[in-house]
């Protein structure tokens, strides 16, 4: 599948990795110019091209930490480059881990952060409409990722194998397509059935 | 966006109506064949006729005589059913009254197209699916399924458990290779909606000004974004989404917008 980007701008800033590479890579491929961003120091610049696409990688899409913690000054400098561009990027694309659909035991610091992006997907949506859609992707267990995530999520689905790059990716390339523009606020679970139930019998 | 659907068969239930016909159309254009169910014939010869080596089918959700024609006869046709957009559904323009007076005849005539319907098709369709080993369903669900809205009650029960039913196909589909989504218009402007936009009541036009300022994206959807969503979800490279709602809703249920 592709997207028409061609002559686009695209920021993308937030955790590094797989997915950001990938990410990356799949918006360059389907005709975008790419910016690295670092969303903590967005300011207003009047002087820069209107970017179409503003992309934030949480470090929740690169799995579950070590231990259990928060980390709310991402929410905050995710909060910050979306008020920067407002009114002038016409996509907003965030990508959380699914434990912020459904949360992870043992995790609940981490979890709450999560949820606080797909809560804060809906609320700029409502507060950048009509000129900017804000939508997300959430993921659950990615090909590469280290076991420990990767079984937490698959545990309960009957899904028998962690996403690919390219699968999470096509939600990714959704969100950001000129011609989904009726989509905002929505939360795109790309999680192998974590948010949806149980795959064993009752 | 662009998918490559060629070689993939694509069965539209209510495909002569504005959501199924704008779905047919971009499902085509992406190198599908559609097969177009409707329960209006003409209509749906019409839109096949729309698109080159599409087929019409006359079907009524409700009848499981009709749908095992009709996926017999696409299966016929074309050999295998890819994917399966349950898009029937209906609701009431006449009857927006609370539920101590609404009409047991509406009641059931909503609830029988719009999920009775959506099981009988599914199982009829399922019958090939299952046999081909993959497949995909897509059900359309509406927002009043997802946050509730007062007097329609038959339709926020049937939409409700059009997305709960969703999630269960998933479940149980899935060790099959069958993938079962579904997808949550808000306002769309089609024929059917339109009389509540641009009809003669000068009440609903005021009504309707009201209305928009709850949809952060302030206007109903065209019916071509409707087809995107559902595009997306029959893509091959969107492979791992499964029990999915997705809202396209220009935002409506996000939250209130005051």
């Amino acid at each position: 599948m592709n997207i028409d980007l061609k002559g686009k701008i695209a920021l993308i800033g937030g955790a590094q990795g797989q997915l950001t590479a990938g990410i990356r890579e799949a918006l360059a491929a389907n005709g975008a110019t790419i910016f690295d961003i670092d969303p903590a120091a967005q300011d207003a610049s009047p002087d820069a091209p209107d970017p179409f696409l503003l992309v934030l990688v949480s470090e929740g899409a690169n799995g579950l930490p070590a231990i259990d913690r928060g980390n709310s000054a991402e929410r905050l400098a995710f909060s910050n480059a979306v008020r920067a561009y407002a009114g002038r990027v016409k996509r907003v694309v965030m990508i959380m881990s699914a434990a912020g659909l459904v949360p992870v035991k043992g995790f609940s610091e981490f979890s709450a952060d999560q949820a606080s992006l797909v809560s804060m997907t809906r609320s700029l949506a409502m507060d950048l409409a009509p000129a900017t859609v804000v939508n997300a992707v959430a993921v659950g267990a990615c090909e590469g990722d280290d076991g420990i995530a990767s079984s937490r999520f698959m545990k309960h689905t009957g899904v028998k194998r962690a996403a690919t790059l390219e699968e999470i990716i096509a939600a990714v390339l959704f969100a950001a397509d000129p011609d989904n523009g009726y989509m905002t606020g929505h939360t795109l679970a790309v999680d192998g059935g974590w948010a949806v139930g149980y795959a064993r019998d009752f | 966006m662009r998918a490559d659907l060629s070689g993939q068969v694509i069965f539209v239930t209510g495909g002569a109506g504005g959501i199924g016909r704008a779905t047919s159309h971009l499902l085509a254009a992406n190198g599908a064949s559609v097969v177009v169910a409707d329960i209006n014939e003409d209509g749906a010869r019409a839109v096949a006729g729309e698109l080159p080596g599409a087929i019409a089918v006359r079907m009524d959700v409700r009848n499981p005589e009709d749908a095992e024609r009709a996926v017999q006869a696409a299966v016929a046709k074309f050999g295998k059913i890819d994917v399966l957009v349950n898009n029937a559904g209906v609701n009431t323009f006449k009857d927006r009254v609370e539920i101590d007076r609404f009409p047991k005849e509406e009641w059931h005539r909503i609830v029988g197209i719009d999920l009775d319907g959506l099981y009988v098709v599914s199982q009829a369709a399922l019958q090939p699916m299952v046999a081909q080993g993959h497949g995909r369903i897509i059900n359309i669900a509406s927002v009043v399924g997802v946050t509730a809205l007062r007097l329609q009650c038959a339709f926020a029960a049937a939409k409700a458990g059009i997305i709960h039913l969703t999630r269960a196909m998933a479940l149980e589909l899935g060790s099959k290779g069958i993938l079962v989504n579904s997808l949550a218009p808000g306002s769309v402007l089609t024929e059917g909606t339109r009389q509540l936009f641009y009809g003669e009541d000068g009440s609903f036009r005021a009504q309707m000004a009201g209305f928009m300022n709850h949809i952060p994206l302030g206007r109903p959807a065209y019916v071509e974004e409707i087809a995107e969503g559902i595009l997306f979800l029959s893509a091959p490279q969107n492979s791992y989404m499964t029990g999915h709602l997705l809202m396209v809703d220009g935002g409506w249920t996000a939250g209130y917008m005051f």
